[in-house]
């Protein structure tokens, strides 16, 4: 995963079939800041590029402003509209990005409410690149 | 001390938060995430996690302040702080967040009470230890 180049140590992008077009762009929908930081350095090394929204209703303004993103991380528990109902609205508008639902509880009742709602897949917190490398992988 | 020593004493340190339980593999997960490009990118996410979870700690401890405790609310504020706390690894803190929650879940307020001073105790000596961690890091850098 490591490059040398010269005397420095920049980790190489990790190929995933998502990214092997320019410019994949992924949203990253969570409350918390620490969310934004960590899932969006994750989802560098795979080569996209990120964008972040605060809840579910700013994820849903987004694409109704006729943005698009190839990848969504939602998260479960968030103020102004929550994961489950945000996924379940994008999806009702014809989305088709696809939606890894996250969450730190590992209660298969959020799993299901999850799927239910229409993920592609459910992880819980925190995101790792091994998640998500099992993830590209199987799609 | 010169160089040899202090990278040795800081490979020690880091080997102790293992070894001690302090911190699980979501740790080894954000080393693997910094690079040249992002030289400091541990220390940056734990500084915001140290940020964080002054306010989520705060909002507890108004919480608690309030009779009759709101179990709801108090339990949706440890589910952050906890959510936090996963995504550095600080699994002796995340445990403590999870007996915090089975008393919230219990109605159980003594215990709520109780179990919060453990998370804060367990908050408080992770910090100290990794700021000398990262100082030290800093100092061999």
């Amino acid at each position: 995963m490591t490059s040398q180049i010269g005397s420095s140590n920049v980790k190489k992008i990790i190929t995933c079939k998502m990214t092997t077009k320019k410019d994949a762009k992924a949203l990253i929908v969570d409350d918390d800041s620490m969310a934004h930081t960590l899932h969006k350095h994750l989802l560098s090394r795979f080569g996209f590029k990120t964008f972040t929204a605060e809840n579910g209703k700013q994820a849903i303004e987004l694409f109704r402003s006729g943005e698009h993103f190839d990848l969504i991380t939602m998260d479960f528990q968030m103020p102004v509209m929550d994961g489950i109902e945000a996924t379940k609205t994008l999806r009702d508008m014809g989305v088709d990005s696809k939606i890894l639902g996250v969450s730190a509880s590992d209660k298969s009742a959020v799993m299901e409410l999850f799927i239910e709602a229409g993920v592609d897949h459910f992880f819980t917190k925190p995101l790792t690149l091994d998640k998500l490398a099992r993830f590209f992988k199987n799609i | 001390m010169d160089r040899n020593q202090m990278q040795l004493k800081i490979a020690c340190l880091r080997k102790s938060f293992f070894d001690e339980g302090f911190l699980d593999e979501q740790f080894i997960q954000l080393e693997d995430l910094q690079d040249d490009v992002n030289p400091n990118f541990v220390e940056e996410i734990v500084g915001s996690f140290y940020g964080d979870s002054v306010r989520l700690l705060r909002n507890l401890e108004l919480s608690l302040e309030k009779r009759p405790f709101d179990f709801c609310k108090l339990e949706n504020y440890m589910h952050l702080f906890k959510s936090s706390s996963s995504s550095i690894g600080a699994i002796k803190v995340k445990r403590e967040c999870t007996r915090f929650q089975d008393y919230c879940k219990a109605g159980n307020a003594e215990g709520c009470i109780s179990s919060y001073q453990q998370v804060k105790q367990e908050h408080a000596i992770l910090r100290r230890k990794l700021e000398t961690y990262f100082k030290l890091a800093r100092q061999a850098a």
